[in-house]
């Protein structure tokens, strides 16, 4: 439910924060990280090279020349998620540490091997989901399988909502996601349409500072790096409508 | 059942003992005078070691109507002495039924057990400080206590009961070996499904007006019946 657009854009918010970033694209045989960041033009080995010794880990980074610090390690397109096992993944991982400050490792979608694989060397873990009734049962399954991993904190990133939808009921609320997953909220993405322009053009939304998603990735890194940002309330389709007009009636603004 | 060969069949005696999936069911005779029950009764609990083991006793009256007395007195001279483990009155008259229900007997023929009752009360209870997630499943001969959530997808099955205390969402199956008579309570219903012995829910849904209730469900006269848990 969003996690290649949403590890790009944390790793770009990230970096222009002044912090040494690399993301992992833990996708191996259907990578994409490295066409929603820009850069697949620019691969030339990906992190298996690296693991069965073809090449050296710098030579398999691809530096993102738009912002200091940001760096792609990519996938392989023409192997399988059975291409490596737990152990190299955090051999990997180990390497990685030394060199960067943040490590986001972009999982695959499902609960297999590529899961595990991608989950196994990571400290952390922030569980992206939408507020659907599936996509919550899908990410509690998730969280189990974390936690029975060690994996502490789990986070929980809300992406995609669209307050008009909630406010008709047709559209799980906040609060009832967190009751059920019972784990810290990290950030909430509202629905906003340049999230997918900027994805086909290959520009991460966080090199701008402009849309609503793009300020809720920021402080979505923000809240990584270990600042304490507040959780704005999204009430932003307050321009139109019945009670929209009376308050303009009034003269009230906000 | 091994005790059939010992089961004694003396109808002069009124009363005939015959083995059972379930355990031992006596069979009283319509004729006899209430004596005469009694004092075959007093031979039966001297010559029968059995009667007062482990093993359950149906006790089937058929047609006889029972007074109160007469029940009385079954339990302080037979039952209660002989630590006889009744698991039903059975008797084909009306009155002697509501006599019977109304003291809180049980009535109605026992479902045979496939595991032990003695194994199972063994096997304790099992309780969980934790919520289950989607994809977790708890099994366990006995019942089970949770004290969390059993979230959508998750699954809690138990040879007893199922007690839990946050929201059921997930899939409880009570009573996994057979037994009807298990319940299953969650403090918050939102479940698609519930399992008890060998019946399942159909058609659970918002609409029902105990949905998101705490609730209590037990199976009766061969039917689930869901109420809303009223403390």
């Amino acid at each position: 439910m969003g996690k290649t657009t949403t590890t790009s854009n944390i790793a770009v918010a990230l970096a222009r924060g002044g912090h040494r970033v690399v993301a992992v694209d833990a996708d191996i045989g259907l990578r994409n990280l490295d066409v929603i960041m820009g850069l697949e033009n620019r691969v030339v080995y990906n992190f298996i090279d690296v693991l069965e010794g073809t090449c050296r880990l710098h030579q398999a980074l691809v530096r993102d020349k738009r912002v200091e610090n940001l760096f792609l390690l990519p996938a392989a397109q023409t192997r399988t998620k059975d291409a490596v096992n737990s152990a190299q993944m955090e051999e990997l991982c180990a390497m990685l540490r030394k060199e960067f400050d943040f490590i986001l490792l972009d999982s695959p979608a499902g609960i297999e091997s590529g899961f595990r694989n991608a989950a196994v060397g990571a400290d952390e873990a922030i569980v992206i989901a939408t507020p659907e009734v599936s996509s919550v049962r899908d990410a509690d399954r998730i969280i189990g399988l974390l936690e029975s991993m060690g994996k502490t904190p789990i986070r929980l990133v809300i992406n995609r909502l669209r307050p008009n939808l909630v406010r008709q009921g047709d559209m799980l609320e906040v609060s009832d996601v967190l009751d059920i997953l019972a784990i810290d909220l990290l950030g909430i993405v509202p629905e906003d349409d340049s999230v997918v322009k900027a994805s086909n053009r290959g520009e991460p939304l966080t090199f701008t500072d402009t849309s609503p998603a793009s300020k809720a990735f920021q402080r979505i890194a923000l809240r990584i790096a270990g600042e304490d940002v507040p959780f704005p309330k999204f009430d932003e389709d307050r321009s139109s409508g019945f009670f929209a007009a009376l308050r303009k009636f009034f003269g009230r603004t906000e | 059942m091994s005790y059939a060969a010992n089961s004694r069949n003396s109808p002069e005696e009124g009363i005939i003992l015959k083995g059972t999936g379930y355990g031992l069911r006596m069979i009283f005779s319509e004729d006899p005078p209430e004596e005469e029950l009694f004092s075959s009764l007093r031979r039966l609990s001297a010559e029968v070691p059995v009667l007062s083991g482990n093993l359950g006793v149906v006790l089937d009256f058929q047609g006889r109507p029972l007074t109160r007395a007469f029940i009385l007195r079954l339990l302080s001279e037979f039952v209660w002495p002989g630590n006889i483990r009744v698991l039903s009155w059975i008797c084909l008259d009306g009155e002697t039924m509501n006599n019977l229900r109304s003291m809180g007997a049980a009535t109605g023929e026992p479902v045979p057990e496939r595991t032990g009752r003695g194994e199972k009360s063994a096997s304790g209870s099992l309780i969980l400080h934790r919520s289950l997630r989607s994809g977790q499943r708890v099994e366990h001969d006995g019942d089970i206590l949770i004290i969390g959530h059993v979230n959508d997808g998750a699954e809690v099955f138990a040879s007893g009961s199922i007690c839990v205390w946050g929201r059921l969402k997930g899939t409880a199956h009570a009573g996994l070996d057979g037994g009807e008579e298990h319940t299953v309570v969650a403090g918050l219903f939102e479940a698609a499904q519930v399992r008890l012995g060998s019946k399942v829910s159909a058609s659970l849904g918002s609409g029902m007006e105990w949905w998101g209730k705490p609730v209590i469900i037990t199976c009766e006269n061969n039917s689930l019946i869901v109420r809303e848990l009223q403390l």
